[in-house]
């Protein structure tokens, strides 16, 4: 009898072992967070919205960083190699990208993958170059102007892509996604009603811009960029373009000239005094400038200093 | 009779009062009905009120924000607020497609399949599994087989001797240095081939031809491996996996010339000894200069590390080849293992790179050679200025012990070499270097200093003056004009 006891206790005992060293597993699993790779700053703000505590996102690149430089550094690499999720601007926008995929050996987020998100899809594009496309044009993007988290509406459709990219790669978190989905899509409605009147006195506003980053900015709010001191993208300013780029801004008024940190300031400088123009030095990206630390902190930070250098007044930020 | 005709009238009257009672009940259901009906469609006006009320509103602010040369542009803008709405998803998604082509056919299979715009809304996800799965495949009007093809770029490298003193006096004084052209896609989900095919003075060669598996699963190997196989430049060092055209400087420093340049194909032995060096370094300062490849495989690990500011890779690689250090005629490979090393020393601007190399294999005098290698490599580029200021700095070391029938032998080599960028088109660079032959018959040291002018990403124009004295040989200096142009889609080497 004893022994049939034992018999039958042996495994069960086996069983609840099994079940003790299964559980934390089981738990460990569950309460695993995703862990997201983002190329940009303001990928991973979006990301971290809507993955929550869900997810753990790290970011490639240097907010202040100028996407043209990044290097592939392996360590790069290493992060993606253990990446449940990509997400990218896409559009070539990261020509280091590809290489980086090829070195993180990762099946999961390679391009096609469940865990491969491009944001760029479903985005209305502008500055598709037309005809034939060279080099002569400079170093242009052949599938259009990659800068296009800058308009809010492109802002909800970056949102949708990231949701559905962490919904394919952990469908038990769902409706947790999309709850936050919506709700940062609402709040993204928010900021757009807020920006529009913000940017109000920049309706027809005429500015001179340093690289081809603020485009979907201008479309949005209204106002128009009539000149780059890159005469081409990609292609350093020349003593002649300067010389022309100035006509062109006293025969227009333009009062603003726009450019991002990381562009040298000999050239804007010399033009601001040449034509009175303010310059304008701000951040295109989540991070770039102190106190940016949100979408809405980022547009209201941008259109901010232009509606500063247009109007003289000083607009504050929503919370200040 | 009459209690008949009563009992009729009666079964009439009763019939007359249900019809109306039925009437009366039908005439109630249908009002019921009707008012559902109405309600729905009450409820149905408000909801299609509150969307020509926002969509009137979003015009106008698009009429307001945008003038008239903008008015293309302005309807395909319009088309992306309208995918806001569940109603109007479908057109939406129409005007989708003339921006992303590839993506028509589904497009067209969620419309026909999910009727109702919310639907199409919560299926969105499915427009990411038909992404393009390469660049040139969103291409609009490109066939298949068009978008299929390969990336394809030429590189032409001209150099022009402008003046010096050579003891060889045999340099050309203007000559195209170098042709490559390269074909590169992905093969299958899998793996790509990267194809470079050179052309020099001294003929036409595959430099490299490379098919790599990218996915470890396929062979269901463990995470973190990856294997190559052809014709592979060796890991050994950081400057041999650069290709010549991306090179710091206009020429290979001399311990890669000295190690691992090709001897000449007709070695005539004149019994002189000092006369048949003097031929062999003749060669090799005309001649050599390739980088160190052969045909045969490797297989990398990336190391799982916690820091995400560190990398480490082992890679072993077995090599068929041809080089004054290694010969591997007899039909015995060359073994290559090297430990790779990577830092952030700061976070994404300033990186170090370190590479323990050993290598096994026969040579030439039928014996074996070991080579040992060590290099080490800062990189320095500022974040905010990345554009305009730039540092790196190129160190190697290698010992090479032969042995063979006359003995054992054991040579050296070394370089430094630095190229600081000072403008976004300006770059000064400067090399010291010394190496013997491996079989230490012969020596030379040198310094080099450089201008290099980029235009664009895509050409470059590079003066250098090498100053070298070689035993047996002596002194040479020389100034050359180098200019390098770039046509086509040519993948970025790696860091």
């Amino acid at each position: 009898m004893f022994s049939k006891v034992k018999m039958c206790a042996k495994p069960q005992l086996v069983l609840q072992i099994a079940i003790i060293l299964l559980l934390p597993s089981v738990g460990h699993a569950n309460a695993k967070k995703l862990f997201v790779v983002t190329t940009t700053p303001d990928l991973r703000y979006f990301a971290e919205r809507i993955g929550g505590d869900k997810v753990t996102v790290t970011c490639l690149m240097h907010p202040r960083q100028n996407p043209h430089t990044v290097q592939p550094l392996p360590s790069f690499a290493v992060q993606m190699s253990h990446a449940d999720l990509f997400v990218c601007v896409g559009l070539d926008f990261e020509l280091w990208a590809d290489q980086l995929l090829d070195m993180a050996r990762n099946p999961k987020i390679r391009r096609g993958a469940q865990g491969y998100v491009d944001a760029s899809i479903g985005i209305p594009l502008i500055e598709v170059p037309t005809g034939r496309v060279t080099r002569e044009q400079g170093e242009i993007h052949i599938f259009g102007n990659p800068h296009y988290w800058l308009d809010p509406l492109n802002a909800k459709i970056i949102v949708n892509n990231i949701a559905a990219g962490l919904k394919r790669v952990s469908p038990g978190n769902s409706d947790y996604f999309e709850a936050n989905r919506k709700k940062l899509i609402e709040e993204i409605e928010e900021i757009l009603d807020e920006t529009l009147k913000l940017a109000a006195p920049l309706k027809g506003e005429k500015i001179v811009a340093y690289h081809l980053t603020w485009s979907y900015l201008a479309n949005r709010y209204g106002f128009k960029i009539i000149g780059q001191l890159e005469p081409k993208p990609g292609i350093p300013p020349s003593a002649r373009h300067i010389s022309e780029l100035i006509e062109l801004m006293k025969a227009n008024e333009v009062k603003v000239i726009l450019k991002e940190p990381f562009y040298e300031n000999r050239f804007p400088r010399l033009i601001a005094q040449q034509t009175g123009a303010k310059l304008v030095e701000v951040a295109p990206s989540i991070g770039g400038d102190k106190g940016v630390n949100t979408y809405r902190d980022l547009l209201t930070n941008i259109l901010g200093k232009l509606v500063e250098a247009i109007t003289g007044c000083t607009t504050k930020r929503k919370g200040e | 009779m009459k209690a008949v005709a009563i009992i009729t009238l009666l079964i009439l009257m009763l019939s007359q009062i249900q019809s109306a009672y039925a009437g009366d009940t039908a005439k109630e259901v249908l009002t019921v009905h009707m008012d559902e009906n109405v309600e729905a469609l009450i409820h149905r006006i408000g909801e299609l009120e509150r969307l020509v009320s926002e969509l009137k509103r979003r015009v106008e602010e698009l009429e307001a924000g945008r003038d008239a040369e903008k008015a293309n542009t302005g309807g395909k803008l319009l088309s992306t607020r309208l995918r806001d709405y569940p109603a109007l998803q479908g057109s939406n998604l129409w005007l989708s497609m003339r921006y992303a082509p590839w993506g028509l056919l589904r497009v067209v299979r969620l419309n026909g399949g999910t009727p109702k715009g919310q639907r199409i809304r919560n299926e969105q996800p499915q427009f990411e599994t038909v992404q393009p799965s390469s660049s040139s495949a969103a291409l609009g009007g490109a066939g298949l087989w068009q978008a299929m093809n390969p990336d394809i770029s030429l590189i032409g490298g001209f150099a022009m001797r402008l003046g010096g003193k050579n003891p060889l006096g045999s340099y050309r004084g203007a000559a195209l240095r170098s042709v490559e052209i390269a074909l590169q896609a992905y093969a299958d989900p899998f793996g790509r081939l990267d194809t470079f095919v050179e052309h020099t003075q001294e003929g036409t060669h595959i430099c490299q031809a490379e098919l790599s598996l990218l996915d470890p699963s396929v062979l269901r190997l463990p995470k973190g491996f990856q294997i190559r196989g052809g014709i592979l430049l060796a890991n050994v060092g950081k400057l041999n996996t650069i290709h010549a055209h991306e090179q710091p400087l206009a020429d290979l420093p001399l311990l890669h010339k000295f190690f691992y340049s090709h001897p000449p194909e007709e070695n005539h032995n004149s019994g002189n000894q000092n006369s048949d060096v003097s031929n062999l370094l003749r060669h090799i300062i005309e001649h050599g200069g390739h980088n160190f490849h052969g045909t045969g495989a490797r297989i990398s690990y990336l190391l799982p590390t916690k820091s995400p500011r560190q990398a480490h890779e082992i890679s072993i690689e077995a090599l068929n080849t041809h080089n004054l250090t290694f010969d591997c005629g007899s039909g015995r490979p060359l073994l290559l293992s090297r430990w790779r090393s990577f830092f952030e020393l700061a976070p994404v601007e300033k990186t170090l790179d370190l590479g323990l190399n050993y290598g096994y294999g026969p040579n030439s005098f039928g014996g074996n050679t070991h080579l040992y290698s060590v290099d080490l490599t800062y990189r320095w580029r500022p974040i905010e200025a990345g554009l305009y200021r730039s540092l790196s700095w190129y160190n190697e070391f290698a010992v090479a012990r032969q042995s063979g029938a006359n003995g054992s032998r054991s040579a050296t080599g070394f370089f430094s070499m630095v190229e600081y960028q000072f403008s976004r088109t300006f770059y000064l660079g400067a090399r010291y270097d010394w190496a013997s032959l491996p079989d230490s018959s012969a020596h030379g040291s040198g310094v080099s200093f450089a201008l290099t002018y980029y235009p664009s990403e895509f050409s470059r124009y590079r003066l250098q003056l090498n100053r070298r004295k070689y035993s047996l040989l002596g002194t040479s200096w020389d100034l050359i004009l180098e200019m390098t142009f770039s046509i086509g889609v040519h993948r970025p080497h790696p860091f």
